[in-house]
């Protein structure tokens, strides 16, 4: 019974540390993806480096239960979207409730601001009104570099509804740019 | 085609988005037109400066620590396959035992016969072999001993009376059940009977339901008193 027993044990340590071997290497692969799908929404390197590590402790404490390990990118990448996308908004809710309390402070005009950081904010506050799934795709395809197979592969999608989706982000986006460029221009 | 036709294409053609033959109009027409050449060059300015913004936004790097960190974050973690083997085998042990419950209390309810409608008393009264049966059985009512522990029967007034059997009926299914009882009492026998308690019982604009007459004899039991004196004979 001892023997049976102690074999049992040794198992389920060769199970662990084959697992965490196999973890370990998921993670050396696909950390710079976490952290960067994160930093897209976040736009700060902290907060991105701490959605990033939550989603790695979540998908450690639940790998066992992945059945197509081949899909651990894409899984990592849904996590650490959620993540990012509940942080952005208790975020904005923060915000929200500082600036209630707090002495409203001048909005900087047009001309206070250097064109490209006003670009940026544009650009910033046109992919958050976009929906979700184009979103999603515009910053997958960022993060890939437009690899169109590999975001396919990770939001599980045809290459097709890729292309149309990024296109129809991309347009939404120029188009609010071109309404913020003459808005800037004639103010 | 006019500008105004091509200036809506404008946009789709600086995003690579414009189907090849459409492409080869809009270029052909832009070549002749200095407006549209113009526009169309600026809208390809703005596209790429918003992909070149947006390229440089997801471009940001880690801490070098980022990694330490995970591997520090998961290290006090517990280790996932033992965790994992951990939860479930209680669970699966549960549902192990949820299923042996199921077999058991299955196959204890098939133990259970379906009596057939007799007194009390029948239990230590020999019962009639099978070849003094008749051949067709009146309607029977499937019945369950009262034991002294159980519940108090909801049909209340048959629970009083010890010579008949205690039947367990949901409240709002007494009335029914006490009529047909009843019925089946006055009628131990004749199905037309209980029918025609039925249309009786219905609208009087509904049809009656035509059954054909079923012959079944009664079921003969030796009265109490004889059963006895024939056990002491």
């Amino acid at each position: 019974m001892d023997a049976l027993v102690g074999h049992g044990v040794e198992a389920a340590v060769i199970l662990d540390s084959g697992l965490e071997r196999e973890f370990e290497e998921r993670l050396a692969d696909s950390s710079t993806l976490a952290f960067r799908l994160a930093y897209s929404v976040l736009r700060n390197r902290e907060d991105a480096e701490e959605v990033a590590q939550e989603a790695f402790v979540r998908a450690y404490q639940n790998f066992p239960r992945l059945r197509d390990r081949t899909r651990f990118r894409a899984w990592l990448a849904r996590i650490a979207w959620r993540l990012a996308l509940d942080r952005r908004r208790s975020s904005i809710r923060r915000e929200r409730r500082e600036q209630a309390a707090s002495v409203p402070q001048p909005v900087p005009t047009v001309e206070d601001l250097a064109v490209s950081s006003e670009f940026q904010r544009c650009l910033q506050q046109a992919i958050g009104e976009l929906p979700e799934k184009l979103r999603i795709v515009l910053l997958l395809a960022a993060v890939e570099g437009r690899d169109m197979r590999e975001v396919a592969a990770l939001l599980d999608v045809p290459q097709g509804t890729v292309k149309s989706r990024l296109f129809l982000a991309r347009k939404s986006l120029a188009e609010k740019l071109q309404w913020a460029a003459t808005s800037i221009k004639t103010s | 085609m006019g500008c105004n036709q091509y200036q809506d294409q404008l946009m789709d053609a600086a995003l690579g988005g414009l189907p090849p033959e459409r492409e080869a109009a809009l270029h052909a027409h832009l070549r002749e037109c200095a407006s549209c050449r113009s526009e169309f060059d600026r809208q390809q300015r703005l596209c790429a400066a918003m992909d070149q913004a947006l390229e440089a936004g997801v471009a940001a790097e880690p801490s070098p620590e980022f990694l330490a960190r995970i591997r520090t974050k998961i290290a006090e973690q517990p280790a996932p396959g033992r965790e994992w083997l951990g939860g479930w085998l209680p669970v699966a042990a549960g549902a192990v035992a949820v299923v042996a419950l199921l077999v058991v209390w299955f196959f204890s309810r098939e133990a259970v016969q379906p009596a057939p409608q007799v007194s009390p008393v029948a239990e230590v009264a020999p019962r009639p072999k099978p070849a003094e049966r008749p051949a067709t059985m009146p309607p029977q009512v499937a019945v369950r001993r009262a034991r002294p522990s159980a519940r108090p029967s909801l049909l209340a007034a048959s629970a009083k009376r010890a010579d008949l059997p205690e039947v367990l009926v949901p409240e709002d299914q007494q009335a029914g059940v006490r009529w047909l009882y009843q019925a089946m009492h006055r009628h131990p026998a004749t199905v037309i009977g209980i029918l025609a308690e039925v249309a009786a019982q219905t609208d009087a604009a509904s049809a009656p339901i035509q059954v054909e007459e079923l012959k079944i004899k009664p079921m003969e039991i030796a009265p109490i008193q004889a059963a006895e004196k024939d056990g002491q004979k």
